[in-house]
């Protein structure tokens, strides 16, 4: 009972501290419980999804022709395989959405609802629609709901696909939650059509407008489940399956394509959020300790009355906890709302509708086990009191010198300094030791904010590609093989006349084997459009390949050592001559050069030319133009605004990112007002009585509150400093760490005076307003209140 | 004729806590004079310090006024009360209430440099002096948790003195501290004042009354009588003593 009485007027008469720490909590509560919901939230998704849908654990996109039932045979025969599973789709060389080409490639199948029980989504995008014997009709399709956002179309719009007998369209019947390569990260797509209107489809295949593929579906044994990639190896060992193939995936990988960003952004959201609970700590270490101080007589009192050192570290720790109890409380109801905003922010990513689904017991756990940790540090932070002596204490006696004078700066000195000056220097040089929590609260603040500003500074698209080492291109001719290079010619000539082009070059992607695991490659006939690689060369050679860091680390080779490419039945050595990053297949891909390819395959010839031009604001005005013109050609040629596509290829992802830096930089903001806050009441009740003694002998309230505002703008100017240098040293192996799941294994931080500036002028605005503020009282209150209150 | 100093005329000063109004000075008039040690005494809640503090601007009044010299200095702005403190007033605590940053040396000095037209060097020079006077000299660097009760008192007189004072001010400077170092205090406090210093203490020490050559006993909140004392003689003390007890006896204490 008298704990629980001085708790209660503990609690009564310092709401401040409480306050503040119940924020903290809340906000902590709040951050964790989303990121856990929606990580957890969604590969619980995508592992529901997947097993309604009988997704095969490797699936393989292979040409019709090249499928041969030897390769069948031989697929079936290998040590691991259960079932195989042959369905026929059709891919077409042209597909568009409301007169917009579609940058997927997309593969048409019949929808089959026993056996792909996809989930249909409502017409807002908001549920799933309760009736699993829905299909398309004649004439209708139903698409991955990523395409909603990629591609901005809607149920009811006209998708428009290229056959010998002309332009055939469907109408967007439904959009489905597609869990194996529905993500919108991914290049591939499936599209679902009536079983009739496939058959019609396959009828008319011709291998030039209209291709017949096989969508191979494999089934493994239960013991294999583990090692889908080196099943998937051990196959092509055997059949050659994955080096025939457009692409060969299993359900692992394309799982982590589909989870990629969600944990991406889970990863930066947790990291976020251990930066503030340690801030969290320093902040309770700090306000335990100067609440010993300041109430060194109450504890006096209480130890001469019979309370035990012990007992009151208890009140204390129960102040804490009672405040981290209520934050953590609220905080994990408040992120009901916050949990279906993030997964919707997220859908057109993940493909995957998650909705509301909390996970309430891990984020239970974790809370639980971060307030253990609050309990144990302020149980620590509290020995202070041990050290009080109840005599000592009541007769306002304090314990031996407690500043330190190893940086005494002596304001007697006659420097050309203002008296106030030399106060607020000798102020942080003699006590800086009680301003170091300060510094580093700033700092730890600043350096947050200025890797969030980083990272958004580099998804602005127009930096992407700069910042992570893509190649871009203004306008795209694609072409077949047979296409007549006078009328290449003559569009390189329009192209010239409306604008001048800077750049010409030839750049194609295909998945080939490498050491008999399937890795995007890119084909290039110029070596000068590569950025400088991170370590090594480019090469000059047709043997010669360049791989990513990332790559490098999943295959274990470097630079000096030979791999071996497959494509089709060819297959040839060549040597890794450098390391570079590039973004495309969530890093992991490489470029050899067109004679490179040559070797593998001696037919291979170019199919597309790309342009950079001097003016890029022309491009979509110059792309309408040559549609105009050679829209004869329109079934042999395809131009193509890459520029636009470019920046609507990114724009999902970067949408996503925006807003979650968005919302951390709020939290980040929020964070700063009340540690400003908290710390600046604390130094003013220290500070209180000398004010008074100062306001005494002839100081204005002004050069009082003058010294105070500059004094606590130095002190959070120098945090922002050490954040700074602390953001200079390891900015970029954090942000390289955290995005190395996208392809970035080497992020380079462009530091500019935005990036610098914005994040200490708004940790330093905040404090000057609360130093306005609080000291405020300076004025307000006489000068014998002042000291005696 | 002395010069009067300050005047509070119809004085009030009320506390509100919780509601309920404490009328802790009811309607005090007063003068106080150029050149004399005067002592207010009054028992524990008389309203003695709170009288202190509102006469010298160090506090707010509910009613009434204060002059001085003949300037009303109640209702003031705040910055030019700050300037008479800065100049005219000097103030010595019950709790010493040194600036626990700052050396003996600076806590002294630090007021001076307040005053515009002394040079630094001028106003270490006074405050070496008056370090000297006091007797602490060689302690000078030390911080004041460093020091004893006594030398923080002798500190604050010097602090008081730095910018010359029309008038002292010192609030009970002897309560702290025991009786021999008290005396020491009294002993520095007399002699200024026979140099011509003009002092206003509260005490409820006799002995510290002593050193006196007015008394102004206060009440609960009213001033119930004012007595007159040769200026002070050391042989004379315990003469005064009696006869400060007597007078006392006579009104309650």
């Amino acid at each position: 009972m008298a704990l629980l009485t001085i708790l209660r007027s503990n609690l009564k008469s310092k709401k401040g501290n409480f306050i503040s720490i119940f924020l903290f909590v809340f906000i902590i509560a709040l951050s964790l419980t989303t990121i856990i919901s929606v990580t957890e939230g969604s590969a619980r998704r995508l592992k529901n999804a997947c097993e309604a849908s009988h997704i095969a654990d490797i699936v393989s996109f292979i040409p019709e022709d090249k499928l041969s039932s030897d390769m069948i045979q031989g697929i079936k025969a290998t040590d691991g395989i259960s079932e195989v599973e042959i369905l026929q789709s059709v891919v077409s060389s042209k597909v568009s959405i409301k007169g917009k080409s579609v940058d997927f490639s997309i593969y048409m199948t019949a929808y089959n609802p026993k056996q792909h029980s996809f989930q249909m989504l409502n017409t807002d995008l908001s549920g799933f629609i309760k009736d699993d014997s829905l299909q398309p009709k004649r004439e209708e399709v139903f698409l991955p709901v990523s395409f909603h956002n990629t591609i901005h179309c809607n149920i009811g719009d006209q998708i428009q696909i290229e056959t010998a007998e002309g332009v055939k369209n469907y109408k967007i019947a439904r959009f489905i939650e597609e869990p194996f390569v529905g993500t919108g990260v991914m290049g591939i797509k499936e599209i679902f059509l009536n079983q009739g209107e496939m058959a019609s489809l396959i009828d008319i295949t011709d291998g030039k407008k209209l291709y017949a593929n096989s969508i191979v579906n494999i089934t493994v044994d239960k013991s294999k489940l583990s090692s889908l990639s080196a099943v998937k190896k051990s196959i092509n060992v055997n059949t050659g399956l994955v080096s025939n193939s457009i692409y060969t995936i299993t359900k692992e990988e394309a799982n982590n394509y589909t989870l990629l960003f969600t944990k991406i952004i889970g990863g930066i959201l947790s990291a976020f959020a251990v930066l503030l609970f340690v801030i969290i700590l320093i902040v309770i270490g700090h306000t335990v300790s100067t609440g010993i101080e300041m109430d060194y007589i109450t504890i006096g009192i209480l130890k001469s009355q019979g309370f035990t050192s012990v007992q009151i570290r208890s009140i204390l720790l129960m102040q804490y906890l009672a405040a981290g109890v209520v934050g953590t409380i609220i905080g994990i109801v408040s992120a009901f709302v916050t949990i279906p905003y993030v997964n919707r922010i997220l859908l057109p990513v993940t493909g995957l509708l998650v909705g509301r689904d909390t996970r309430l017991l891990q984020s239970i756990g974790a809370m639980g086990f971060l307030l253990l940790l609050i309990a144990f540090y302020t149980y620590l932070k509290t020995g202070g009191i041990l050290k009080v002596s109840p005599v000592r204490a009541i007769s306002n006696g304090r314990a031996p010198i407690y500043f330190s004078n190893w940086a005494d700066f002596s304001i007697t000195k006659n420097l050309p300094l203002p008296l106030s000056i030399k106060m607020v220097l000798k102020e942080i040089a003699g006590n800086f030791k009680r301003y170091l929590s300060t510094i580093l609260i700033m700092g730890i603040l600043a350096f947050f904010t200025m890797s969030v500003t980083s990272l958004n500074q580099m998804t602005r698209s127009d930096n992407v590609d700069n910042s992570v080492g893509n190649i871009s291109s203004d306008i795209d001719i694609y072409y077949s093989k047979d296409t007549d290079t006078a009328l290449l010619d003559s569009i390189e000539t329009e192209i010239n006349q409306q604008d001048t082009i800077v750049s010409e070059f030839h750049l194609s992607n295909r998945y080939i084997t490498v050491d008999d695991m399937e890795y995007q490659g890119h084909i290039i006939d110029r070596t000068d459009i590569l950025k400088k690689p991170l370590k090594g060369r480019i090469p000059k050679y047709d043997n010669e390949i360049i791989i990513t860091e990332i790559m490098s680390k999943d295959i274990g080779k470097g630079i000096g050592d030979t791999i071996t490419l497959k494509y089709g039945n060819k297959q040839a050595d060549y040597m890794i001559v450098g390391l570079n990053q590039y973004l495309s297949d969530a890093g992991k891909n490489f470029f050899i050069l067109l004679s490179g390819m040559k070797r593998l395959d001696p037919k291979y010839k170019v199919s597309s030319t790309s342009y950079l031009i001097k003016d890029r604001n022309k491009t979509a005005e110059i792309v309408k133009y040559l549609q105009e013109e050679y829209k004869d050609q329109k079934y042999n040629l395809e131009i193509v605004d890459a520029y636009q596509q470019n920046k609507d290829g990114f724009h999902d992802i970067l949408t996503a990112v925006a807003a979650i830096t968005a919302i951390t930089y709020v939290i980040a903001i929020l964070f700063d007002a009340i540690v400003s806050f908290i710390i600046c009441q604390k130094f003013f009740l220290r500070e209180k009585r000398n004010m008074g003694i100062y306001k005494s002998v002839g100081f204005t309230s002004w050069e009082l509150r003058g010294q105070f505002i500059i004094r606590f703008i130095i002190v959070v100017l120098i945090g922002g400093g050490v954040g700074l240098i602390c953001n200079c040293i390891w900015n970029d192996g954090l942000m390289s760490l955290l995005l190395s799941g996208m392809g970035i294994s080497h992020f380079t931080t462009r530091y500019s005076a935005a990036n610098i500036l914005v994040p200490i002028l708004c940790i330093s605005c905040f404090a000057s307003l609360f130093a306005i503020i609080i000291s405020g009282k300076i004025s307000s209150v006489s000068p014998k209140n002042l000291i005696q209150e | 004729m002395k010069n009067i100093l300050l005047k509070a005329n119809d004085l009030c000063k009320s506390f509100a806590a919780n509601g309920l109004q404490n009328h802790v000075l009811n309607h005090i008039n007063l003068e106080i004079y150029e050149g004399d040690f005067t002592v207010i005494m009054g028992s524990s809640g008389s309203g003695k310090s709170t009288l202190l503090y509102s006469i010298s601007g160090m506090d707010t009044v509910t009613s009434g006024q204060v002059l001085y010299r003949e300037k009303q200095i109640t209702g003031m702005k705040e910055k030019k009360l700050t300037y008479l403190r800065r100049k005219d007033f000097g103030f010595i605590f019950q709790q010493m209430h040194l600036v626990s940053n700052l050396s003996v040396y600076e806590n002294v000095t630090v007021p001076g440099y307040l005053i515009k037209g002394v040079s630094v060097k001028e106003v270490n020079q006074r405050g070496e002096q008056l370090l000297e006077s006091v007797g602490i000299t060689d302690l000078k660097k030390r911080l004041p948790t460093q020091i004893s009760g006594g030398e923080q008192q002798r500190a604050c007189i010097a602090r008081a003195l730095i910018n010359q004072p029309v008038l002292l001010f010192a609030d009970e400077p002897t309560g702290a501290l025991n009786k021999k170092i008290g005396l020491e205090i009294l002993d520095l406090l007399t002699c200024r004042n026979e140099e011509g210093q003009s002092i206003l203490m509260v005490t409820h020490d006799i002995k510290a009354a002593a050193r006196a050559n007015r008394i102004i006993y206060i009440e609960d909140g009213n001033i119930v009588g004012e007595m007159s004392l040769p200026n002070y003689q050391k042989d004379e003390e315990a003469y005064a003593e009696r006869q400060i007890v007597a007078w006392l006896s006579a009104r309650g204490w």
